[in-house]
């Protein structure tokens, strides 16, 4: 059974602060139990196989970095609606199919999931770097919060671990060498 | 008078593809091809241990998670000359397998068919006569005249709620289309069907790697899927069934959907074969190695110079030794520290930007050369190569598709019309429906070989003190990729990844010879410079996808397309 909620971090890690849904992902792992209805996934930086994975789904909340719209570590939350209102035009490249055209496809095949939102959190630096910003690393517990929440409010069962698993983080330079 | 048309459809962070050209005549009289985006993510990788490369390798691209994985754990090897186990080829082959079928079905139906296939026409089909037309050229069973008025309702019912979305932005009624409003109305319904089989292919790549968009099964050495055929939580012959019974639903959509309509365009938009050659110089590596040693291949590998098919030159191993010498990278065009072509293995990332100059630097793209030539890379340098070395599998399906186009077109197509836009989507179609049939004959090796007893996987990499170097190579859905490393006392000191786009997406090199994306959007005609689609239609017969991607999202964000009367 495909559960029907996804918290889908999209963004690349080795770029720093663009790493924000990904980072989020391992967090949540680490340190929040979830019911089984909900699937966490880092996505990494999809094209248009963004869609594969909506399929069955009735909740998407997508984790992203924004380049713009506010400070750095503030946290921004748009609706579908609002992601509707960006659309890009020409497309050159396998990459640019962005969000927007992710969902409008999903929508367009009749596989969209009901529920969209986007929670991004506006990055300071992209550098080459598997680590994210002080400023980003600060406002993520913020986020997690924000998250939880999110879960809650569409009827996911959620609770902070007292005692918080490994993070499980390939790029972390103190994870063990495999 | 000459026009400039710039397209540069990102402002946002992430930037990639920009095309500029100049159109006197109404053709493309110059062009340019240029990166916006810095691709420096190999320096993350110097001093780590080779064994985790992969993990890093495989966040280049979010398009290309798993090639990039799999060439880095062959550089390693390569370096380390370890072979790896039967079995951990042949699920290794299954992954690359699915994952090309599909990011083919994704290329030619997501991101390109909508160059060809005008939509807003669809309302005006007629799903009888679209139904009859689609099951003379196929057998496949949903062509009903009811799952193709279903099709037509859905174009219908977004044009009247004005949410029109991605689709608001195409070049509809544009004069280069001219497919019949039926033949939109199939290719449209393929388009929604597409979805569910590109799926199970990524399914069966989920399962034998783990996880997908990022496989966590691969290791320096081998694979780290335990066989048992008893147990549960191994690679069983439960998992090995339902892998089967994805792939067989994947493999007849392939041979009689995705193959059928490549041909049947290609037939009906015969003019698209007389531009956008470009290059013809074409590259391709052997995949698909069939033992530990990777003595033997599925796919066929060579280099082809000059167009001239008759005097193709094959390589017998996944790196030759002509290939391992051969290849250089010129930074003369691009916004790197130095001019001289550097071989991979010496090759450094250094930046050094100076803004868009047209005869200078202008663009992330570095220029890699064989022999000191440009080389195409991707489906079609495969078929070719193949094709000219009468490689058995390639001449079929390559003789079928020419045939079915003939057919169609009514006008003799012969090998040589597929060195063009046209030619390129033809040959993805053909290699797509050679590794559908692949894909059934390595599940066969791999259970053949489990039930022998042999539940190998992995074979331990030792590394020696002092430097060692290394290629892998994997013949990736856009082509040619190859990652060069060099290893220090167990750490890497030097990485650096040729990727098939940086291949086709090359600038001029120290010569002045420009890259396939330039060479091949010259002469091509521009109807309305205000809607360069015959740009983008040979642009995107490539299957562009500039290596690494930032995904940021910016709420600012607007496309540009630009156009100057110079």
């Amino acid at each position: 059974m495909t559960p029907r909620i996804l918290v889908a971090g999209v963004g690349n890690v080795l770029l720093q602060d663009d790493g924000f849904g990904p980072h989020a992902i391992a967090r949540l792992e680490a340190e929040y139990e979830i019911g089984d209805d909900v699937e966490l996934l880092d996505l990494g930086t999809p094209g248009l196989d963004f869609v594969d994975y909506l399929v069955g789904r009735d909740v998407l909340i997508i984790l992203d970095a924004l380049s713009s719209g506010g400070e750095p570590g503030e946290i921004l939350i748009f609706d579908h609606e609002r992601l509707r209102e960006y659309l890009p035009n020409v497309r050159l490249s396998a990459h640019q199919p962005c969000l927007q055209e992710t969902l409008f496809t999903a929508e367009t095949a009749g596989v969209c999931p009901p529920d969209v939102v986007l929670i991004g959190v506006v990055g300071s630096s992209f550098d080459v770097s598997p680590e994210l910003s002080s400023q980003i690393s600060s406002a993520m517990p913020r986020a997690l919060d924000l998250i939880a929440g999110v879960l809650r409010k569409n009827g996911a069962v959620v609770h902070r671990r007292s005692v918080p698993l490994p993070l499980h983080s390939w790029w972390n330079p103190t994870t063990p060498s495999l | 008078m000459a026009t400039r048309i710039n397209i540069d459809p990102v402002t946002r962070i992430e930037g990639h593809l920009r095309v500029d050209v100049e159109v006197d005549g109404g053709s493309v009289s110059k062009a340019w091809a240029s990166c916006t985006m810095w691709r420096g993510i190999e320096n993350i990788l110097l001093g780590r241990d080779p064994r985790e490369a992969w993990l890093f390798t495989q966040r280049f691209c979010g398009v290309c998670t798993t090639v990039h994985a799999m060439a880095s754990v062959r550089a390693v090897e390569d370096a380390l000359r370890l072979q790896i186990p039967p079995n951990a080829q042949f699920i290794r082959n299954l992954i690359l397998i699915n994952h090309a079928l599909h990011d083919h079905v994704v290329h030619f139906y997501q991101l390109s068919a909508l160059d060809w296939v005008d939509i807003m026409t669809i309302p005006r089909a007629n799903p009888k006569t679209a139904s009859s037309l689609a099951e003379s050229l196929s057998d496949w069973p949903d062509n009903s005249d009811k799952q193709l008025a279903a099709a037509q309702a859905r174009v219908t019912a977004l044009a009247g709620s004005g949410q029109l979305g991605m689709f608001a932005s195409g070049y509809w009624g544009h004069p280069a289309m001219h497919l019949p409003p039926d033949v939109n109305l199939i290719a449209f319904s393929h388009y929604l069907q597409a979805l569910e089989y590109q799926r199970k292919a990524l399914q069966v790549v989920g399962i034998l790697g783990g996880k997908t968009p990022h496989i966590q099964n691969l290791a320096v050495g081998g694979v780290m899927n335990a066989i048992n055929l008893d147990s549960l939580a191994t690679l069983n012959m439960d998992r090995l069934y339902t892998i089967k019974s994805l792939m067989d639903e994947v493999i007849p959509f392939v041979q009689q959907v995705y193959f059928n309509d490549a041909c049947a365009i290609a037939a009906l938009y015969p003019e698209w074969m007389n531009f956008g050659g470009g290059v013809h110089n074409y590259l391709a590596v052997p995949d698909l190695p069939l033992d530990a040693q990777a003595s033997a291949f599925d796919l066929p590998g060579g280099v082809i110079l000059d167009g001239n098919l008759a005097g193709a030159h094959p390589f017998y191993t996944a790196a030759d030794t002509d290939f391992r010498h051969a290849v250089t990278e010129d930074l003369t065009h691009a916004w790197y520290k130095g001019s001289e072509p550097q071989h991979p293995w010496q090759g450094e990332t250094q930046p050094q930007y100076t803004d868009f100059e047209e005869n200078g630097k202008y663009t992330w793209v570095k220029a890699p050369r064989y022999d000191g030539r440009p080389m195409q890379v991707g489906p079609l340098s495969q078929v070719l190569i193949g094709y000219a070395q009468g490689h058995p599998l390639t001449k079929k399906w390559t003789d079928l598709a020419l045939a079915k186009i003939s057919a169609i077109g009514k006008r003799k197509v012969t090998v040589n019309d597929l060195q063009s836009t046209m030619g390129r989507h033809v040959a993805r179609a053909i290699r797509c429906a050679m590794l559908s049939e692949l894909a059934g004959k390595h599940w066969e090796y791999l259970v053949a070989n489990i039930s022998r007893g042999d539940t190998a996987v992995y074979n331990p990499p030792k590394f020696p003190d002092g430097e060692i170097e290394g290629v892998g190579t994997h013949e990736a859905p856009r082509g040619t990729l190859s990652h060069w490393v060099v290893i220090r006392n167990g750490r890497l000191s030097n990485y650096q990844a040729v990727v098939p786009t940086t291949w086709n997406a090359s600038p001029r090199d120290n010569r002045g010879q420009p890259g396939p994306y330039e060479m091949s959007l010259l002469g091509n005609p521009i109807a309305d410079p205000e809607k360069p689609l015959e740009v983008l239609r040979t642009v995107h017969s490539f299957d562009p996808c500039m290596a690494c991607a930032c995904h940021t999202f910016d709420p600012s964000g607007k496309a540009i397309a630009t156009v100057k009367v110079l």
